[in-house]
């Protein structure tokens, strides 16, 4: 994997799936965007970086799709944030998405024949 | 936290973002650009470079790209009045903006659209009015050139002073006269009785309008023996002949004789315009003997300015020979004069529907100042959204456009509405007004009052909406924001100009209130006069033997006769008679008459009375009492010595002093040997031709001894109007009056069947028309201004709510809070009808024209309509003063 890691891979792999990171982490619950960035970093081991520049234009197209919503919340002691949560239409696309992906992954692993590597 | 903002809002710059939207992306981001700057500094970096990293992930281009697509269009930014963008974008923004806020608020809508319909569309209505009879030209060509010539500017002339004029004056490209006729159209299912005119040849080709049909008369038809043809209107050719193009070159019988139909007018076309404006066909006048005739005054006088000749000089010729015959015939040519046609046309209705035009505007006036108002309470309620359009950095000019862009989408709904409520009133205008509209049949909506309704709207739309604009605008921002709305700032200017709004409001409903006041009077002086005869329960119908074999000579008296007869034996009926004028609803004929015993009188300076003839049982028919002697007889025939009954003011104005009966009078051959009539009767005054008009003297001759109406072939001596009296409804009685004339002979026309109190209502109809309208114009002020009040006394009561908590608890007693709330209100209006007086003062001058028997200073009417505004200004104020007093000063104290 790390040899394959170039810019544009990147880009390009980070486009296709973002979406899908994006849906599955607020599956569980709402999270604000910074949450999201640092959540994608945690658990991609610094694979995958979502800077503000990239993150909040996703953010925003998915809401626009009405695959989530955003609202400001106030925490106690906290500054207000934007906590953004899955809609129901949302769940769907993600279901749908995992199908794809999941389909895509396998495909490209029996042409690559990394499950023999 | 560090302030983002900048680096953020230098990124966005090129996008377009609604403006809320663009704030809560500024803060999203900079609240993350934050959490990377704690995180980095936490990290251990030092703060410039924590900063300079958070910053540069924002990776200007990338955001832009990314944004791009949910950047939405300029318009919702230009709502918020933040954007400078093209003035036609932020227009429509502007209004998308004002049709959102006025959903939101339907009820209010309705309120201000509703307002506003009713003054622009009543305005509208009185425009195409104004328009039509005022402003749009005459159907004939250049209609700024022509002119008439009459006598005293009103009468016509005599056919050899109208010979002399046409001869002499240079001043005119053309000339021709008309005389009125009303032929009976025979020969056909169903005889007519037609309103006509004789014209000489120059008349219709002077107007310069094209015939639809065929053509119009040529030089010479007008000359004896060639005037056998007949022009057509449009509405005669398609009522009688079906609109058959065939028409033209057919036979046609009036009076039983023969004319061909030579020409059919267009639709548009109508003559004369001020004068029989009801004929339908127009035949050549071949004056023949008549031409050297200076008596029988029987001619109204067309003519066309000739080309560079000015009014001035047209007049200043006419003047100089009609001063040259006066030498040459004296007496038979006084006061002639050219008036310009459109003059004698729109001249005397003008005033009165310019005081109904102001009235109307007056009311329009009053609905945008009540709208302003609302829309002022409105503003205040509205503070708080203009404090964030302010914050959010709208500048005020933005703001007063974006409130007078919701100001004028009101003004248009209004005008659309407006628009069909006038369409309404214009049907019931039509409806309603008097036959002395010249024109009003024609009364439409065009270009022009389409144009009239736009601006209208556009011109109430930025009156009502400017002051409210200006104010909400120049809200405090923060002050509003901290305030929560309670806008203790709510301010002394505010609400001085919410009364001022109202104040004025008072003072138009003063001026409405004392012009439908006095229109009030003035009516009801009118319903006093004594008409002089009971016009209840009378029936009248006008009979022509004209083309029927009961025009011959030696038939007219059997069948005047018998018909009297036969209609006395019909059951209800009390009585009946004949006249050869019905008063107010007939012709009038005014001759000179010659006094026995007294020297024959200078030309043209004989008495004259006005000429009646009468069958037997005219006085008792029509409820005329006689002061002396009796009523003209049964055996008063042409065998018998001839007979008059004079009315009071001939018998007053002849022999003062003296008894008239047996006096002596003669009404022909006034020169030569005259045939003497003995007075035996003195009938009490009764109203003549117009309703107003003080009776003049009046002689009543017997039909039976005057050979004109038993012998003469011209039209106007071949018919008389039967009189009949009935106890009970008269309408009733026509179809049996109808059946007897049709019984004696079915050629005889019957026309204008009506009951004398409808004639005496016809009288009366323009006067009733003012009353009508001004009526209804006061009215509306009214309730305009008790709901101004009510609006502004209950909108003070509740911004007041508080200071009057505190003086209760002080212990105010209520009473004293229903005199603190009465008096603002009465305060607002007295000042307002201050002003009103005035105001009332110098424009009901204007309607002098219009007022009968009250002056236009009436301080009784100033009195009635002060007093009822005062009453509506209190009522309407004790209303909010009852809930002031409900007010629990704990509650109210609380609220703070």
């Amino acid at each position: 994997m790390r040899y394959i890691k170039s810019r544009m891979l990147d880009r390009e792999l980070k486009k296709g799936s973002a979406e899908l990171l994006i849906l599955s982490l607020l599956e569980a619950q709402p999270r604000h965007g910074y949450d999201l960035s640092k959540l994608i970093d945690a658990r991609s081991g610094g694979v995958l970086t979502f800077r503000v520049a990239s993150l909040y234009p996703l953010l925003y197209r998915l809401e626009k799709r009405g695959w989530i919503q955003g609202r400001w919340i106030e925490k106690a002691g906290q500054r207000r944030r934007r906590y953004y949560k899955l809609t129901t239409s949302g769940a769907t696309v993600l279901a749908s998405q995992r199908d794809t992906w999941k389909e895509f992954a396998e495909a490209i692993n029996r042409i690559a024949g990394l499950e023999q590597a | 936290m560090l302030d983002w903002k900048r680096a953020i809002d230098d990124r966005l710059a090129g996008l377009q973002i609604d403006a809320a939207r663009r704030l809560e992306i500024v803060e999203e981001l900079s609240q993350h650009l934050q959490d990377r700057y704690d995180e980095l500094r936490a990290g251990g970096a030092p703060d410039e470079a924590a900063r300079a990293t958070a910053v540069s992930e924002l990776d200007g281009r990338n955001l832009v790209r990314g944004l791009a697509d949910i950047a939405r269009p300029a318009m919702e930014g230009a709502e918020l009045g933040l954007r400078r963008g093209s003035w036609l974008a932020d227009l429509s923004g502007d209004l998308r903006y004002a049709i959102r806020m006025l959903r939101k608020n339907p009820g209010f809508a309705a309120v201000v659209i509703l307002t506003l319909a009713l003054g622009i569309g009543a305005n509208t209505a009185i425009f195409s009015v104004v328009n039509t009879v005022l402003l749009r030209p005459l159907p004939y060509k250049a209609d700024d050139q022509l002119v008439v010539i009459l006598k005293y500017g009103t009468g016509p002339i005599s056919p050899a002073n109208f010979v002399d004029y046409r001869a002499q004056a240079t001043s005119f490209g053309a000339m021709g006269a008309a005389e009125y006729w009303t032929p009976n159209l025979t020969d056909v299912d169903q005889p007519e009785h037609v309103m006509a005119l004789r014209l000489t040849a120059d008349v219709l080709p002077l107007l310069g309008v094209e015939p639809a049909l065929g053509r119009v008369f040529t030089a010479g038809e007008d000359a004896p023996g060639r005037e056998r043809v007949a022009v057509i209107s449009d509405g005669l050719w398609r009522r009688r002949f079906g609109a058959d193009p065939q028409v033209i070159g057919r036979s046609i019988r009036l009076d039983g004789a023969p004319f061909m139909v030579i020409g059919v007018m267009p639709p548009s076309f109508a003559f004369a315009p001020f004068w029989a404006t009801k004929a339908e066909l127009w035949a050549p006048l071949a004056l023949g003997p008549r031409a050297a005739s200076r008596g029988g005054q029987s001619l109204r006088v067309f003519a066309r300015l000739a080309p560079g000749v000015g009014l001035e000089r047209a007049r200043a010729e006419v003047d100089a020979i009609t001063a040259q015959l006066e030498r040459q015939f004296p007496g038979t040519n006084r006061g002639v004069r050219v008036v310009p046609l459109r003059e004698k046309v729109v001249g005397e209705i003008r005033p009165a529907l310019l005081v109904l035009l102001g009235a109307v505007g007056f009311v329009l006036l009053m609905a945008c100042a009540n709208v302003a108002h609302m829309l002022l309470a409105r503003a205040a309620a509205r503070q708080k959204e203009v404090a964030v359009r302010a914050a959010l950095g709208a500048t005020r000019a933005r703001m007063v456009r974006q409130f007078l862009a919701e100001s004028l989408l009101l003004a248009l709904c209004g005008a659309g509405a407006g628009l069909l409520f006038a369409t309404w009133s214009i049907r019931g205008l039509i409806a309603l007004s008097p036959a002395e509209i010249p024109r009003v049949n024609a009364v439409a909506l065009d270009a022009r009052v389409l144009a009239f309704l736009l601006v209208t709207a556009v011109v109430a739309g930025v009156l009502f909406g400017l002051a409210p604009a200006l104010q909400g605008a120049a809200l405090d921002a923060s002050g509003a924001l901290k305030e929560n709305g309670r806008g203790s700032t709510d301010g002394r200017r505010r609400s001085r100009l919410r009364d001022a709004l109202v104040a004025s409001e008072f003072a138009l409903a003063v001026v409405l209130l004392v012009g439908a006041g006095l229109m009030i009077r003035s009516f009801a002086g009118l319903r006093a006069i004594d008409a002089g005869f009971d016009p209840r329960g009378v029936l009248t119908t006008m009979v022509s033997v004209a083309g029927s074999s009961e025009a011959e000579p030696g038939r007219r008296r059997a069948f005047y006769d018998e018909l009297v007869q036969r209609v006395q034996a019909l059951p209800g009926v009390t009585s009946a008679s004949m006249i050869n004028h019905l008063p107010l609803a007939g012709d009038i004929w005014t001759w000179p008459f010659a006094v026995q015993g007294r020297p024959p009188a200078r030309p043209g300076e004989s008495p004259t009375a006005v000429y009646r003839a009468v069958m037997p049982g005219y006085f008792r028919t029509l409820g005329i009492p006689l002061a002396r002697g009796r009523d003209i007889a049964a055996s008063d025939t042409a065998e018998t010595p001839g007979v008059v009954v004079v009315n009071d003011a001939l018998a007053a104005r002849t022999w003062p002093g003296e008894d008239a009966i047996g006096k002596r009078v003669s009404f022909d051959n006034v020169d030569g040997s005259p045939r003497w009539l003995t007075v035996v009767g003195v009938a009490r005054n009764a109203r003549q031709e117009e309703w107003t008009r003080v009776p003049d003297p009046e002689a009543y001759l017997a039909v039976m001894q005057t050979r004109d109406y038993l012998e003469g072939p011209q039209a106007h001596s071949s018919y008389l109007t039967l009189v009949v009296r009935t106890g009970g409804d008269p309408a009733h009685l026509a179809p049996a009056v109808r059946d007897t004339v049709r019984s004696l002979d079915s050629r005889v026309v019957l026309a204008d069947t009506q009951t004398m109190e409808d004639a005496v209502a016809g009288a009366t109809a323009q006067p009733r028309f003012y009353l009508l309208l001004l009526g209804a114009f006061g009215a509306v002020a009214l309730i305009l201004a008790a709901v101004g009040i009510y609006g502004v006394i209950s909108y003070s009561v509740s911004r007041r709510t508080h200071e009057i908590g505190v003086r209760l608890s002080l212990g105010a007693q209520r009473g004293d809070v229903v005199r603190l709330v009465v008096g603002q209100g009465m305060r607002v209006a007295g000042g307002g009808a201050a002003v009103g007086v005035i105001g009332a003062l110098a424009t009901s001058r204007a309607m002098s024209t219009i007022l009968y028997g009250v002056g236009p200073a009436d301080p009784a009417t100033f009195a009635v309509a002060l007093i009822v505004l005062g009453g509506v200004a209190l009522a309407a104020s004790c209303i909010p003063a009852r809930r002031a007093t409900r007010i629990d000063p704990t509650e109210s104290l609380r609220s703070e």
